[in-house]
């Protein structure tokens, strides 16, 4: 599940995530994003931070207790790139921080990466 | 400039100079931060986005259906990135204040926030430049585009109501945002939780005005920022929609 409210950013990705065959949803806010997961059940998550409404560090323990006992990845895809901004993603309950512009082969090797250990 | 004291010794002079020095720096370092963020969010975003549609053309045949789509799309967020660095470039630096004054100045701040948010706003103006001093006007505009931002990012609106309004001692000039988001518990809120409320107010007190809030969860978010000014010669309101 990719959540940005940026929709060029939501849409390209997934467009380039469903040619590698990846079943992808988006959701473009916080709170959109938790009804998305109920139906879905993502197996990993990108998310940004500065999202309307509910924020991604406010989403993040959201989506883990949603998810109860099962695995979830969440990773914060962020332009906050200083190291307290990784520091609040990772305590936010975040498992990663990727910082923007993100490129199509960082995104694709994350994505692989993230599958293999599933 | 702080109020100043005209029975003042020397060491109270040289209090005021280093708090004013402290407060310059502490707003160059915040406008920094902001603008770092906004290259970051802005940018960071758009570039993406444009990473993946060329991406995605880089894996399909030049004639392959959907190329020409996606060709329409790249070039479309390229426009988006060169519309961004005109309205960062803006920001920096708002030449609006300079060429048009206050008023319009915030007129078509108010109209651009409205057309890329989608969220209906509308400004009530007074008739005639208000005779505000040059660092207050641009400290009003910086406020504005602060508590526009929070409009955006926080208050989840679907209007907001802008004034720029004479206060009735005639010496102080009110600058109300007003929004119809879900609102908070304004009176248990604690100012540190948010660095740009708390840097309006403090820089509000810093120019001898002063900024009120009020709010409640479900009622919206109303912000008063009043600064003084020069002299009151301003006359009766006209309000007018920002939105085209």
């Amino acid at each position: 599940m990719l959540v940005d409210d940026n929709d060029d950013a939501s849409t390209s990705m997934a467009e380039l995530l469903s040619l590698y065959g990846h079943e992808v949803r988006t959701a473009a806010s916080g709170a959109l994003a938790l009804e998305v997961a109920a139906q879905f059940n993502p197996q990993l998550v990108l998310s940004d931070i500065g999202l309307p409404g509910m924020d991604g560090y406010q989403l993040a323990p959201a989506l883990r207790r949603m998810a109860g006992g099962n695995r979830v990845v969440l990773a914060a895809v962020t332009g906050y790139g200083q190291s307290s901004d990784r520091e609040r993603a990772l305590n936010a309950g975040f498992d990663h921080h990727l910082i923007k512009p993100l490129t199509a082969d960082a995104l694709l090797e994350f994505i692989n990466e993230q599958v293999d250990l599933h | 400039m702080l109020p100043t004291d005209d029975s003042a010794g020397p060491e109270s002079e040289i209090t005021r100079l280093r708090a004013m020095l402290a407060h310059a720096e502490e707003v160059r370092e915040i406008e920094k931060l902001q603008l770092a963020r906004e290259l970051h969010n802005d940018f960071g975003s758009a570039l993406t986005a444009l990473a993946m549609r060329l991406a995605i053309l880089s894996r399909q045949s030049a004639d392959a259906p959907g190329a020409a789509d996606q060709w329409t799309k790249a070039n479309a967020i390229l426009a988006t990135l060169a519309q961004t660095a005109r309205r960062i470039q803006s920001d920096l630096r708002p030449g609006a204040l300079d060429v048009v004054g206050l008023k319009l100045a915030l007129q078509e701040y108010l109209t651009d926030f409205s057309e890329r948010h989608a969220i209906d706003a509308s400004i009530s103006l007074p008739e005639q430049e208000p005779p505000l001093a040059r660092e207050h006007a641009v400290a009003l505009f910086r406020m504005f585009q602060q508590l526009l931002a929070n409009v955006r990012l926080h208050a989840s609106a679907r209007q907001v109501r802008v004034a720029l309004m004479l206060e009735p001692d005639g010496r102080s000039l009110c600058l109300s945002v007003a929004d119809d988001g879900m609102g908070f518990a304004a009176a248990a809120y604690d100012l540190d939780r948010s660095h740009g409320l708390r840097h309006i107010a403090e820089r509000a007190a810093f120019l001898g005005g002063s900024m009120q809030i009020d709010s409640a969860a479900g009622r919206g978010t109303s912000v008063r920022v009043v600064l003084p000014i020069a002299s009151s010669n301003i006359t009766t309101d006209s309000t007018k929609s920002a939105a085209p």
